[in-house]
């Protein structure tokens, strides 16, 4: 399957995409916490698929590789969607409202898009997270990743992905004690 | 109270249902794969054609050189045999 998908073969490059479809939307899914950015994030993994996939050297599973890529594609929207709330909140403080509204597309980031309190308060919980920690505890609650898989997509060993997932739910804990204090 | 709560949260995060890909998902991403290869072979083409331009203007600048590189040369030899033919006072008539 490498093979033809290195020779640009649309017929299985399609194939893989039906493979996968579902599972890396599902990924992007519990990374963002939102359908439509799920979405949009898990088609511009299958077209970094298709750009790179010459350089996929087959060091490990094609699988892992194509999950490594949704990890780190969602991680990159969260990242833009923290950028564009900070400066949103700038704009706000400083009485542009107008830069805020139209910074933030409209509306600020998160707040319509994750519908209920409990998503918008770990949302909250998760961003506080290390990276590592965040990616180790997110794979963890999707249903097909094990610890062996989660720590080949991480490059990392199991007892480090166990002990990620444990200090995330610790840190969670305490984050969302914190929040609801408020 | 507040521990229940923070399971309570917790468990909604654990039981979020996976989501299916809406009917326009495979549309929209034909879409955006079909502009990713035109602006991929265009990037060749772009590459191609600033390729060649290079390699004509380097070829037209050989040229140049060349063709002036030998007037110079048979304009110094004749300049020479004057010389030489002046020093050893050989009538040139």
């Amino acid at each position: 399957m490498i093979k033809k998908l290195k020779s640009n073969d649309n017929e299985v490059f399609n194939e893989l995409v039906i493979l996968y479809k579902n599972r890396v939307i599902n990924t992007c899914y519990r990374f963002l916490l939102n359908k439509n950015d799920a979405e949009d994030v898990s088609q511009e993994v299958f077209i970094e698929i298709f750009q790179s996939i010459k350089s996929f050297r087959g060091d490990s599973k094609l699988s892992t590789w194509i999950f490594r890529i949704a990890v780190s594609k969602s991680l990159d929207e969260i990242k833009k969607r923290n950028r564009k709330k900070r400066i949103s909140s700038i704009a706000q403080t400083l009485h542009l409202d107008d830069v805020a509204h139209w910074i933030s597309g409209g509306k600020m980031p998160d707040e319509d898009l994750i519908a209920s309190d409990n998503m918008a308060q770990i949302n909250k919980a998760l961003n506080k997270l290390p990276e590592n920690q965040r990616i180790a505890f997110t794979l963890s609650k999707i249903d097909g990743f094990n610890n062996l898989e989660i720590s080949e997509i991480m490059k990392t060993t199991t007892i480090a992905v166990e002990s990620l997932i444990y200090r995330a739910k610790k840190k969670i804990t305490a984050d969302l004690e914190h929040i609801l204090k408020k | 109270m507040k521990s229940q709560h923070i399971n309570k949260i917790l468990e909604e995060f654990d039981a979020l249902e996976n989501i299916s890909p809406s009917e326009s998902w495979d549309l929209v991403f034909q879409k955006k794969l079909h502009a990713t290869r035109l602006s991929k072979s265009n990037t060749i083409i772009k590459i191609n054609t600033l390729m060649l331009i290079l390699v004509t203007l380097n070829i037209a600048y050989i040229w140049n050189t060349v063709t002036n590189d030998k007037l110079e040369v048979n304009e110094n030899r004749g300049f020479n045999l004057e010389t030489i033919s002046n020093e050893l006072l050989i009538p040139q008539n």
